[in-house]
């Protein structure tokens, strides 16, 4: 049976009526329509009985289905691929760098710092502060003005100076200064051999020892 | 964060490290140097302890022939600039040791027994023996070496490739 003209542009209409989809005016006129037109009251009362069938399918077809870890499947499912490890390096760095930069720097010349203060003190217990010569070396031995006994560094043994006193025997000349006594008194060690009894005579250190 | 933060944290960082480096540069100019003061003379053949050998020896070689050593006393003396440490001898007379200078890791120093005064480079091995004067009969003598040379370190300790065991 072809349906009546008029109710031929209610007809598509009837579905979203019914799903509450239409605006205020358009709901308005279906209702005056539906009031007036008893086929497209069937039609109305048939697609109510078949939106609760299809619901209830829907629902009894929900219950079969097992929805635990759902979440996690799903977002397994959208979350991309694992980028490489220097990728996801290079996209850290990037975002520490962008975001965190104030942290990053204090942290850096903190780290500065603290090198700067644990090196030395970690070289000095590798070398200990003041030994960076291999050997004792005795520059210079002088005795003081007035002084009855002349000093004698005595080194057979490279790196094991003594210093040794011997009386100053000899008579002054006659005519001598005291910066000439006082040069005379000072032994510049600097220059000599290390290998060799320096600055006096070895034997008067000898004398000395036979003390 | 802003650039204006991070600035101000940076500056603030650079602070704390120029507060730093003065103390890490006051932290290194102190110099050790270990002060044996040993009794020579020829009483009697003792040796004590008995590293002394090593100083006799030294000793015998510079024709300095004494048959009795004795440490009376060690000290440790940590040197600074400007700071001179000073040592009492048994004898009366008074050691003062000072640091001269402090260049590219060697320190000089000067010591001054009266009535010798000496300077001398530190070196990581040997020593100066320096004599101070008469005590005791024997004559007293200043032995300045490394400060660490006192402590035997365990690469050094000698250990014997094998166990004899005596039979009976």
């Amino acid at each position: 049976m072809a349906p009546n003209p008029a109710c031929s542009s209610y007809i598509p209409l009837l579905s979203p009526f019914i799903d509450g989809e239409l605006v205020p005016s358009e709901r308005q006129n279906v209702e005056r329509h539906l009031a007036a037109c008893k086929d497209c009251t069937g039609r109305t009362a048939d697609l109510r009985a078949e939106s609760g069938l299809v619901r209830v399918g829907l629902e009894m077809a929900a219950d079969d289905v097992d929805f635990k870890d759902f979440a996690q499947k799903v977002m397994a499912r959208i979350t991309p691929e694992k980028p490489p490890l220097l990728e996801r390096l290079r996209l850290s760095l990037s975002e520490m760098f962008t975001y965190q930069r104030p942290v990053l720097i204090s942290s850096f010349a903190t780290a500065a710092a603290l090198a700067l203060v644990a090196v030395p003190l970690l070289l000095r217990d590798g070398l200990p502060m003041g030994y960076a010569a291999e050997k004792m070396i005795v520059e210079r031995v002088s005795a003081s003005e007035g002084a009855k006994v002349q000093p004698v560094v005595l080194e057979v043994q490279a790196g094991q100076p003594i210093i040794w006193m011997v009386d100053s025997a000899e008579p002054e000349p006659a005519g001598m200064s005291p910066e000439d006594e006082a040069q005379s008194e000072e032994l510049d060690m600097a220059p000599a051999p290390k290998d060799s009894a320096k600055g006096g005579d070895a034997g008067a250190g000898r004398k000395g020892g036979e003390l | 964060m802003t650039f204006a933060k991070g600035r101000t944290a940076g500056v603030r960082s650079l602070g704390l490290v120029l507060l730093l480096i003065p103390c890490a540069a006051l932290a290194q100019a102190k110099v050790d140097v270990q002060a044996e003061t040993v009794l020579v003379s020829n009483k009697d053949s003792t040796i004590d302890p008995p590293e002394l050998a090593k100083l006799k020896d030294n000793f015998l070689k510079n024709g300095l022939a004494f048959t009795s050593y004795r440490r009376l006393k060690t000290a440790k003396l940590s040197l600074e600039q400007g700071k001179p440490s000073k040592l009492d001898l048994p004898n009366r007379k008074t050691v003062t040791v000072r640091l001269d200078s402090l260049k590219d890791g060697t320190a000089r120093l000067q010591v001054e027994v009266p009535p010798l005064s000496q300077t001398m480079t530190l070196g990581r091995e040997g020593s100066v023996s320096m004599v101070a004067g008469d005590h005791d009969g024997g004559k007293l003598v200043l032995v300045l070496s490394p400060a660490s040379a006192g402590k035997p370190r365990r690469a050094a300790v000698s250990r014997p490739d094998t166990l004899v065991c005596p039979r009976n």
